[in-house]
């Protein structure tokens, strides 16, 4: 007989054993096989890489370099792709590894708030100089048919839900929008940050010019708004790092560079989305609901305290 | 011909994965999407009935527009990064074609993998930018595959009967491999070729497996005979 068929039936044993292992792995995952079944599943695995390299050298193009490589493959998978994330690290995240992100970034999530503030100073003193300028960021008809008094809420009590999880869903795709959009180094991220600051600066400056008590204008923003305008400043900031990864890539390759930066960047983003959750929650329940005024300020300094002591405790943990 | 990839395990052995077509990947996001438009039409239906009903208040309504909503965020924000993470790189539609993610060192990809994908997924790919970069991409990575150093590869299905049927003549015969793979090109090609050459061809490889087996009978079956000798 050929040499090459005495192999295969020399090792066909062992490879139906890693294959048995295999399909068991493949139903039932890695907590049905004992210890000494792991270890005896790492053996075969190493030893049909050697029958791979072996069979490369002296069957080269033969089926049964084919099949090994494909044993492999699978073997290979089954060890290093098949990775589970447990509750554990996504518990380590909210508690520590978020805020610990942030402090990483804070750089990045400043400049965002500076460039949000820009355009909020900007729209707010053009405004304030002609108020017809606030069409350049408003559409008109809302102007002029809102009632800037504003001391009646609009919104029923019927209406919370579908406003809290309307806006949620909204804020979220923003959010992302502000993130993703970086890959154009950062430009229009950039402008989604200037744009919305524009759009508060007008806003608060119609109110502040035609209101008699401003107290209502920031009680109906401020309890969610605090925690809403903090996640999408994150999300800007981890954007703008994208931005600048692709800018000024250092000693890396553009490309690299990108991919390294990003990888990074993203996992502030779970955390974004948890912040425009409870946002969007407060959103809908709590600022449209008729509660003094006192309370809902009071309220939101007090979600001002809490984000800024999570944020400002030293993390050790990543 | 399928692209592959060569990555190194940590054995220091070469391994080599075959690259998801962009066909195979078309269908596979086809499949996503089936689930997708299957979930909103359900809950659609559901929504017209409650919506319809008579009892129907204010509240219900805004209710269910807002249930409406949270299940679009989930599908369009959550489904992917989740099937991906739980089922480790694979959506029900990679699954039914048996393509996965991996990384493009081999590994298996993580949270922020899974998020870059679908971000880009959800916001840049609409736009048809990412279909138009897989078609030009070496690796077929689209611009989501791109910013996240993936790839989409098939798994490899070739299992112990695949190589038994390559082996199969193992102590009935003992036929080379030269010989085994001479047979199947044989049998694989004997349809397309002419009447006159095949009968010719048939006849010149049974006159040599008879006289390498050394058989006594009769042949009258040129084509039974080969195929015996081949199982």
């Amino acid at each position: 007989m050929a040499r090459e068929e005495n192999y295969v039936s020399q090792y066909k044993p062992q490879w139906e054993q890693l294959e048995e292992y295999i399909k068991t792995i493949d139903k039932k995952g890695y907590s049905n096989l004992s210890a000494k079944e792991l270890k005896d599943y790492l053996n075969l695995m190493k030893r049909v890489s050697h029958h791979l390299a072996y069979s490369r050298t002296h069957f080269t193009g033969s089926p049964l370099c084919q099949y090994l490589n494909d044993l492999s493959v699978r073997a290979h998978n089954h060890l290093y792709v098949v990775k589970k994330s447990s509750f554990k690290e996504f518990r380590a995240y909210f508690t520590g590894g978020f805020a610990k992100r942030i402090q990483d970034n804070k750089n990045y999530i400043i400049a965002a708030f500076l460039i949000f503030i820009a355009g909020f100073i900007l729209s707010y003193i053009l405004v304030l100089t002609d108020i017809n300028n606030a069409q350049f960021f408003l559409p008109g008809e809302y102007i002029q048919q809102t009632d800037w008094e504003l001391s009646d809420s609009a919104w029923k009590e019927e209406q919370f839900f579908f406003l809290s999880s309307y806006v949620t869903i909204n804020n979220i795709g923003v959010a992302i929008k502000a993130f993703v959009l970086s890959i154009t180094a950062g430009v229009l991220t950039t402008y989604i940050l200037f744009v919305n600051g524009a759009l508060l600066g007008a806003l608060t400056s119609l109110v502040a010019q035609n209101s008699s008590n401003i107290l209502y204008y920031w009680a109906l923003i401020l309890p969610h708004g605090i925690i809403e305008l903090s996640a999408i400043f994150i999300s800007g900031g981890a954007g703008l790092r994208v931005g600048k990864a692709l800018l000024i890539p250092g000693q890396y390759k553009r490309k690299d560079a990108l991919i390294k930066n990003a990888k990074e960047a993203v996992m502030l983003m779970p955390g974004v989305i948890l912040m425009l959750i409870m946002a969007g929650l407060i959103e809908g329940f709590l600022t449209p609901a008729n509660i003094s005024i006192t309370f809902k300020l009071i309220f939101a300094a007090g979600t001002a305290i809490s984000m800024v002591l999570y944020m400002i405790i030293p993390r050790k943990e990543r | 011909m399928s692209k592959t990839i060569k990555i190194v395990t940590p054995d220091n052995v070469e391994i080599e994965y075959t690259l998801a077509s962009v066909g195979v990947r078309a269908a596979a996001a086809g499949i996503d999407l089936l689930i997708h438009g299957a979930v909103i039409l359900i809950v659609a239906i559901i929504a017209t009935f409650i919506l319809l009903s008579n009892e129907a208040d204010e509240g219900t309504i805004y209710s269910t527009i807002a249930i409406m909503f949270l299940i679009y965020g989930l599908l369009n924000y959550a489904y992917y990064i989740l099937c991906d993470l739980l089922m480790k790189g694979q959506t029900f539609g990679k699954k039914v074609y048996k393509i996965r993610i991996i990384r493009d060192n081999g590994e298996g990809i993580t949270v922020a993998h899974a998020m870059i994908r679908e971000f880009i997924r959800a916001t840049i790919d609409p736009l048809g930018i990412g279909f138009i970069l897989i078609l030009f991409s070496k690796k077929n990575k689209r611009l989501g595959d791109m910013a996240a150093s993936t790839i989409v590869v098939e798994e490899e299905k070739m299992t112990l009967s695949y190589l038994d049927l390559s082996y199969n003549t193992l102590g009935k015969y003992d036929l080379s491999k030269e010989e085994i793979m001479l047979l199947q090109d044989y049998f694989s090609r004997k349809e397309m070729m002419e009447e006159g050459s095949r009968k010719n061809l048939q006849k010149k490889l049974v006159q040599y497996f008879v006289k390498k087996l050394d058989i006594q009978n009769i042949v009258e079956d040129g084509d039974g005979f080969l195929k015996s000798i081949l199982q």
